[in-house]
Order: C-alpha cells, then structure tokens, then sequence
C-alpha cells in the first residue's frame, strides 16, 4: 500500500464522518474536497476542478433550469393534475403513482432527467395534498435510480457493460435491451412496497410550521374565520338573488370566495355584493361550519364533501390568504372600501379587518380604514404577486410572504417544444446528455419561457457543488490505485466461492464503490476483475458484469448520487435520513437482485 | 513516507478539528 492510498482512504474517512454528522454542510464537505486533494498532492490541481466541468453537473444545471422553466408556465401543473385525480387522498397511491411514473420514464432516459422533470411536479403535488414533501421525494429519488436498471439504455453503467465485457482478448456475447428488464422491474416494485410498507417510518416527516403554509398559520391565527367549503345550489333554488340580498356575509358571516356560474360556465373569484346566485351555481365560501351550516339550511343549498370544482383553483399553489398593512400615504386612509371599489380595484377578497384591538368579519365595506389597520385578503396568488410588484396605487404593504408565483401559461408550448428538442437530441441523434440538456435551457431563455435571471436562481448550487467537490474525489480513489488495491484485497480474501456467493461479494462490493466513486468509475474498475473471478469460480462472466452494472445504481445510503444530492434540499433531507431509508433499500436490492438471478436466471 | 504525506496527514488532522471546533456556530447561521 502507497502513502497515497492512506491517505486517500483517511479522507474517506473524514468525508463520511462529516457527512453523517454535519459538523459542516455536505456541499461545503464537496468544496473542502476541491481544495484538500490537490493541497495534499493526491489529485492534480486539473482534476480538482474537473467536477464542475462535469457532464453529470452540466447535465444537472441544465435539466434543473428545463424543470424551472417547465413550472413556471404550468405545464407542471397539467402534470399533477391527472395524478392528484387517480390518487385521491391516499398518500400511499401518489407515492406509488410518482415513483412508478418516474422509475419507468427513467428506464429510458438517464435517471437525474427523470427525477428532475418531476421534481416541480412532486412538490406541487405535495403542496396541494398536504403532504409532507419529504415523504414523495425519497421514494421518487430512489425509483428514478431504480428505473435506470430496468433496460441496458436506463444508466451509464449498464450503457458500458456491453464494451466492457473482453475476456482474454475476446468480445463475450452482448448483452440486448431488455435483458436486464425482469431484474430491473423487480427491484422497481419492491422499492414502491418498502416505501408503502415501512415509508412512515423511515421518512422524515413534516418540518413544522413553515411547511403548513401561510394560509394554513393565517386561518389558525384567526380562529373565527373557520375554513373553506364547496357549496351546490340546487336546480330548484328560487333565484336569481344577489349577495347582498341573501345576506351571506352580514347574516352568516360567511365569505364568498368565488361562484362558479352555471349558465356561463366562467368562475368568478373576486365576488362582489351585487353579483347573482342561480340555480346550478357551485359557490365557494370561506366561514365556520356552524354557520356555513346554518346558510345552507335557509337557502336549501348542499355542503360538498371536499372541493371539486374549485379544487383546482383555490389549492393551496393557486390562491391562498395575504395579511396586508395599510401603509403610510395610502390612498386608502379616510376612505371606506366602498367608497374606494376596493374588489374592482385589487381583485382580492377581503376576510377580515384588524382595527385597534378588534377584529371584524363583516360590515367591512363600510369601515373607514386608517394607516396600519391590517387586512386579512384573500385571492389568486398571481393577483397578489401583481399587487406588490406594481404597487399601483400604493396602498397596501404585504405582512406575510407570498406563495405561488406568476405563470406564463402562454409560452407553456414554447417550454414543451424546447424539452422535446432536448430528448430527441439525446434519444435520435445520441447528443452528449449536458449538450442536449444545455441546448434546451438554452432555447427556453431566448423565447423568454424564463429570464436568465430567474434560470440562476431555480439553480440549486447545493447539489452542484457536492457533487462537483465528489468528482475529485472518486478519481483520486481511482488513480492512486485505491479502488483496484480493495478490490483485489477482497477477491483475494473470499478464495474461489460458489457463483451465487461470488455474485453476492461482488453486489455489495459495487454497491460500495459506487456510493465514493462515480458510478461508471465503479463500473470500469470491477467488471474486468469480477469477471475475471467468475471464471475462477466456475460461473457465468456474463452474469457477474450484470450484478456490478446493476449494482452500480445501488447507492441509497449516502447523497453522493446525483439524484440523491438533488432531492437533497427541496426535501429538507439530512445524511441520517438517506442512512435510514437508504440501509433497508440496499439490502433489499442485493437481496431481490440475487433472488432473480437465482430464480430466473439459473445462476447456482 | 515523505514529507508530503506527513503535510497531508496535518492538513487533513488540521480540518478536522477546524471543523469540530467551529460546529455550533455553522449550525447556528444554517
């Protein structure tokens, strides 16, 4: 054993040890890298940066500002609406929808596209469902590396097998599309169950207060506001009657956010007084259930189970609550709101009025407003947005940070036609993925899907600069001869076992390598030495190139996977986490691994 | 062993503790 490969396994050492215990941030672990190696003279001053140069890391900037651009026009809204609708409810079917959706999308494009196309997609879903997002990231993460194994195109790895498989000078049979696929489908379906099974408890769950929302805090901090309902006006209903006649607000202070009309088939969410209720109308209504209750009784109207038909446009990544200020120099001081047509005006709901020390729920059109009453809104996001970057008239100042954001619906077939381009640079003309990726981002820039500005900013630089500080080191654990030192060591050490045993030794030392080194580091480096110890051992060659091709993709433990280092942030995960759901995966995938191959295979 | 790995040994020792010393304070501003 050199100096060097000391050394290179005691930064190993140190890396995993700060990576389970965060003394520093793992990005800042992958900085420390950059600058260590070189420093200690393992690496060369070239190669310490080489990671930021990256196709991985390209590859990743670009699909993330894809992703960004993808969201931003709604088309990831169209995406979650279809799988919000299957799921229901039930958070074990959207996590079964989104992982399996993505596990096969992954099959046939490199899996950091896969997870990284669906991430706005998962989030928003997550949102709307209330469901802590930590609980649909991991799963989709760990499907979408997953799904790369189910055909020989779905990793970088697998992509390889086939060149690398010479054996005394002579090329073996290769290996064809599908050939890896009941393997690959396997593992796919016993990840989903692992995560139905035990997700639970092995996912982190909600991170408090701030992933509830600020419509959510807004609703618990004014109690007696109550909450949202989905009303039915019956097609007997004596009407057409206004607002103000049926006394919503004054009687029952009840709320009317928004009347889907039943004649026009249009939804208006600003409603204001005079504005008609008929037969067939659905009304949503913001109050407390007693009297929401006693409204529907009056009139004869039907309360909804849920929202169905505004489900869609009052979720919580559409419309939501503001508490805003009114400011010094308003326009609004002296003035009552329907003096000012404040509805007309601002386009928002207002809810409630914090006057002195009182709250008021009704009569708040004809309160006269001073500087500092706050105001509780309600409304699209959009619209708020609106209001506060174009402060005219300069009226109110926002107490509570906005959701949502504004969408450019119109360019969402822009940001369509710039992702195919990308996929069919990579799937017909076989682009480098970082080109293709980079090309597409590119387009969506240009044809303003999304401003440059707003392209930096959807960048996570978390995940680039760990798994640009990783880079070095898995090519130091290469060129010092550390990699190929352990391997043999452990050949050596297991003798000449049984096939099947061998092909074990060899599933968890690939699933070893390829959480430090790079997965077609690892791949490169064991195929040629475990093939080589097959034929010792009496077994297939073949076979053992398969398990470290399939292998490579085991990597659950550490977020040193590129898709594991992405779903790192959105999902508020730390080392532990990946720790505990990520043991259980890696044993089961050698285990359900092994078992085809026993079973299906004929691997003795 | 040279003197470039005992430099690399310190180096690494140095971090190490550079980084255990000051993880309150990192975790605070996180």
């Amino acid at each position: 054993m050199t100096p060097e490969m000391i050394l290179t396994m005691i930064v190993l050492v140190f890396v995993i040890v700060l990576f389970i215990f965060e003394w520093v941030r793992v990005d800042v672990v992958g900085i420390m890298m950059m600058v260590m190696l070189p420093l200690i003279g393992i690496v060369s001053p070239g190669d310490a940066f080489v990671g930021l140069s990256s196709n991985a890391v390209c590859s990743i900037i670009a699909v993330i500002i894809i992703g960004a651009g993808l969201d931003k026009t709604g088309v990831m809204n169209q995406v979650a609406g279809p799988i919000i609708k299957l799921a229901g409810r039930s958070e074990k079917k959207i996590i079964t929808l989104i992982s399996g959706t993505v596990g096969i999308i992954s099959s046939m494009m490199q899996n950091i596209g896969a997870a990284a196309l669906f991430l706005p997609a998962a989030e928003r879903i997550a949102k709307r469902m209330e469901v802590p997002v930590s609980r649909i990231l991991m799963p989709m993460g760990f499907c979408a590396i997953i799904g790369g194994t189910i055909t020989l195109v779905g990793a970088s790895p697998t992509i390889l097998l086939n060149d690398l498989m010479i054996l005394g000078g002579e090329k073996l049979e290769p290996f064809g599309l599908f050939t890896q696929t009941p393997i690959g489908i396997c593992l796919l379906s016993s990840a989903i169950i692992y995560f139905i099974v035990f997700g639970k408890l092995i996912l982190p769950g909600a991170e408090g207060e701030a992933d509830k929302g600020v419509t959510a805090a807004l609703m618990e901090e004014y109690r007696a506001l109550g909450t949202v309902f989905e009303l039915r006006v019956p097609d007997d209903f004596k009407g057409p009657k206004t607002l103000q006649e049926l006394g919503v607000r004054q009687k029952f202070l009840v709320t009317v956010v928004g009347i889907s009309d039943a004649v026009r088939r249009e939804k208006n969410f600003v409603p204001r007084s005079i504005d008609e209720i008929v037969a067939g109308d659905d009304i949503a209504v913001v109050g407390r259930e007693k009297n929401v209750r006693k409204l529907v009784e009056e009139y004869g109207w039907k309360i909804k189970d849920g929202l169905e038909v505004f489900v869609e446009s009052l979720s919580r990544t559409s419309a939501g609550m503001a508490e805003t200020i009114v400011s010094p120099r308003s326009e609004l001081i002296g003035k009552t709101m329907s003096e000012v047509n404040f509805k007309e005006l601002y386009g928002v709901n207002p809810v409630a009025l914090f006057k002195g020390n009182r709250i008021y729920y009704s009569g708040l059109t004809h309160i006269r407003m001073q500087m500092g009453d706050t105001l509780l809104l309600q409304g699209p996001w959009e619209r708020f947005h609106i209001l506060k970057n174009h402060p005219q008239p300069r009226a109110l100042s926002f107490a509570t940070p906005l959701e949502g954001e504004i969408l450019r619906p119109r360019k969402a077939k822009l940001a369509i036609i710039w992702l195919a381009v990308a996929l069919l640079q990579i799937t017909v003309f076989k682009v480098q993925l970082s080109v293709a990726l980079m090309s597409g981002a590119l387009g969506m820039i240009i044809t303003g899907v999304l401003s440059i500005d707003e392209a930096y900013r959807a960048v996570d630089w978390m995940t680039v600069f760990l798994l640009a500080g990783l880079i070095p080191l898995g090519i130091a654990f290469e060129k010092t001869g550390t990699a190929a030192f352990i391997a043999h060591g452990v050949l050596e050490l297991i003798g000449t076992p049984s096939p099947i045993v061998l092909l074990a030794v060899v599933g968890v030392m690939t699933s070893f390598f390829t959480l430090v080194v790079s997965n077609v580091g690892a791949t490169v480096l064991l195929v040629p030495l475990c093939m080589n110890m097959a034929v010792m051992a009496g077994g297939d060659p073949r076979m053992a190139a398969l398990v470290v091709g399939i292998s490579a993709s085991n990597t659950f433990v550490l977020p040193t996977h590129q898709v594991n280092a992405l779903i790192m942030r959105p999902g508020g995960y730390r080392t532990v986490d990946y720790a505990k759901a990520g043991a259980g995966m890696t044993v089961i995938f050698l285990a359900v691994e092994l078992a085809v191959l026993y079973f299906f295979y004929g691997v003795q | 062993m040279d003197a470039q790995f005992f430099f690399g040994l310190a180096l690494i020792v140095c971090v190490f503790l550079l980084c255990f010393w000051f993880k309150k304070e990192n975790k605070g501003k996180d």
